[in-house]
């Protein structure tokens, strides 16, 4: 069965997209990333323009999150608190990271730079990750390292406005999360993504947080981040196809449900080794991309 | 003599108004006669593609070729190069003087139909379209950007070129009679297109007749992208408020109807 969106000027499958859908939404679910990175290479690969499936692809993350936020939160996995100081400093990096983004244009080639930075952020999250959890799997450990706070006497801990996050049993001085997401913020506009798979591992690995406590509270803060970035969107580039977002959103609403149910059966570190795999593959794939001799040398400047 | 003035008048225009179809008969007569079935595809909500068909009569002996063309409009590319051991883009291209979509049906094959002077006078074939493409800058590789232009049109389906498609009927007294079926791309996009029959005729065009094709979106889908193109602020909040009712509301059905088994953690 064949629908046609509207905006994208394009017809395309409908059980298709609401079958990617789902599969990103349990992702989403499951690991606490707006499954962006995933959803947009996807889309672009079955026939939508891309600037029409970065946008939607936003819009759709909005219902997924906000559907996985709100299981997050009845479970207790949403630090209010900490979510908002990060979505702040997000929001302050998004909007650095697309100044940088406006100079690298100008300066030539920004897609490279982009792809570089792809390619060296996911390696190495990925990389430490699956590491680190293997290793953690290997001592038969449960859920990672015990959360601790800075520790007394440590440059962290002499920060000023030291505040205790008792959701995720931390307790830090507000600019660190704040620094660390706007740093996040920065990567994540200039990848064009909303930035879950960078920021779950920050704060599990930089902040302490608890594996769930991250992703729920992750979900919290891409939930307004990318209405932000839909409503931009859909004003100045009129690339939002709200039919496209809406299927979408059928299959990750549901997907993101089932996710968080999934990720309540598997321990820390098989989900962290779970989400390694999945960011290694995609960075190997962007690499492949990268290196092999395209099929054509024309693409599409404006995504049509 | 007033009456029978009037008598003559009223007989002239009848007259007159007779000859006008039988006027466009004979040019008809000259041209292959052309028809496009639907002559308008609308792309509603459940869109995916149409089965067209095209018929007409040619002169005995002719054979035939059909060429649907997209409008002519100049197209932005990026262009990628190697930078070391990876491909990256290298400049910006805009490729113009060539339809965005060329789709040519024959009853043969053509280079029996068609000198290659034929060819190139009605941009017939790649080889003619290549020659009359505009590529900006000019400093850029001319001859790979033609190729690689064609390429990418025929990856994805827009530039398409098919023999022994067009079948020929059985000579009768208007002629010989010609179908196509023609296969809508449900990629096209909306625009206006010119779907020409080409009459040939010892390697060369004996005659043509151009009928137009309208691919137009409608219903929901129309009013969606005038939402979207007109109304910024308003579709932007929709969207927001559409996507957030979505997910509390999924998330909403889930808890109060689905299997609670979360409260373990």
């Amino acid at each position: 069965m064949t629908i046609f969106l509207p905006v994208a000027g394009v017809s395309i499958d409908l059980f298709l997209l609401v079958g990617v859908g789902a599969l990103v939404g349990f992702l989403s679910g499951l690991f606490g990333v707006g499954g962006g990175f995933l959803l947009t290479p996807i889309l672009m690969m079955v026939g939508i323009p891309p600037t029409v499936a970065a946008a939607s692809d936003s819009c759709q993350i909005v219902g997924a999150s906000a559907s996985g936020a709100a299981a997050h939160f009845r479970l207790g996995n949403v630090d209010l608190k900490l979510g908002s100081i990060l979505l702040v400093g997000g929001l302050v990096g998004a909007a650095i990271g697309v100044q940088i983004i406006k100079i690298l244009r100008s300066l030539g080639n920004a897609d490279f730079v982009i792809v570089v930075t792809y390619i060296v952020v996911l390696g190495s999250i990925g990389s430490y990750m699956f590491v680190e959890s293997l290793q953690s799997l290997r001592r038969g450990t449960m859920t990672g390292k015990p959360h601790s706070s800075a520790k007394k006497g440590s440059l962290l801990a002499k920060l000023p406005l030291q505040m205790s996050f008792p959701r995720s049993g931390v307790q830090h001085s507000v600019f660190v999360p704040f620094l660390l997401c706007t740093l996040v913020g920065i990567l994540a506009a200039i990848m064009g993504v909303g930035g879950g798979f960078i920021m779950v591992p920050m704060m599990v690995y930089l902040l302490r947080m608890p594996m769930h406590v991250a992703v729920g509270t992750d979900l919290f803060q891409i939930l307004f981040t990318c209405a932000g970035v839909t409503f931009m969107q859909a004003v100045t580039n009129h690339t939002v196809d709200i039919v496209l977002a809406i299927l979408l959103m059928v299959g990750s609403t549901i997907g993101a449900q089932i996710g968080a149910r999934a990720g309540k059966r598997l321990r820390g570190d098989q989900l962290k080794i779970l989400l390694a795999s999945i960011v290694l593959l995609v960075m190997v794939k962007m690499a492949v991309g990268l290196v092999l001799t395209p099929s054509s040398l024309l693409s599409y400047a404006k995504g049509h | 003599m007033r009456r029978r003035t009037w008598i003559l008048m009223v007989a002239g225009l009848l007259i007159s108004s007779a000859m006008v179809p039988l006027a466009v008969a004979t040019v008809q007569g000259g041209s292959p006669g052309l028809s496009v079935t639907p002559a308008v595809v609308d792309m509603g909500a459940l869109y995916g593609g149409a089965s067209l068909k095209v018929e007409g009569t040619v002169a005995p002996g002719a054979q035939v070729l059909v060429v649907v063309r997209g409008p002519e409009a100049a197209e932005a590319f990026n262009k990628k190069g190697r930078f070391g051991p990876v491909w990256v883009n290298v400049g910006h291209v805009s490729i113009s003087g060539v339809p965005s979509l060329f789709l040519r049906y024959s009853s043969g094959p053509v280079k029996d139909m068609l000198t290659r002077e034929s060819l190139n006078q009605d941009q017939l074939d790649d080889a003619a379209i290549k020659a009359q493409m505009v590529v900006e800058p000019k400093a850029m590789d001319q001859e790979t950007i033609r190729d690689n232009y064609l390429s990418l049109k025929s990856q994805q389906g827009f530039y398409k070129e098919v023999e022994g498609a067009v079948k020929l009927g059985t000579p009768g007294p208007g002629g010989v009679p010609f179908v196509l079926d023609l296969p809508w791309s449900r990629k096209a996009p909306p625009a206006l297109y010119d779907v020409t029959a080409y009459e040939c005729r010892d390697g060369l065009v004996a005659a043509k007749t151009t009928a137009r094709l309208e691919v137009r979106e409608t219903g929901l889908p129309e009013k969606i992208a005038a939402l979207a193109k007109n109304r910024v602020y308003l579709y932007g909040m929709l969207c927001v408020l559409i996507a957030m009712a979505a997910g509390f509301g999924i998330d909403f059905i889930m808890a109060r109807f689905g299997k609670r088994n979360l409260a373990g953690h």
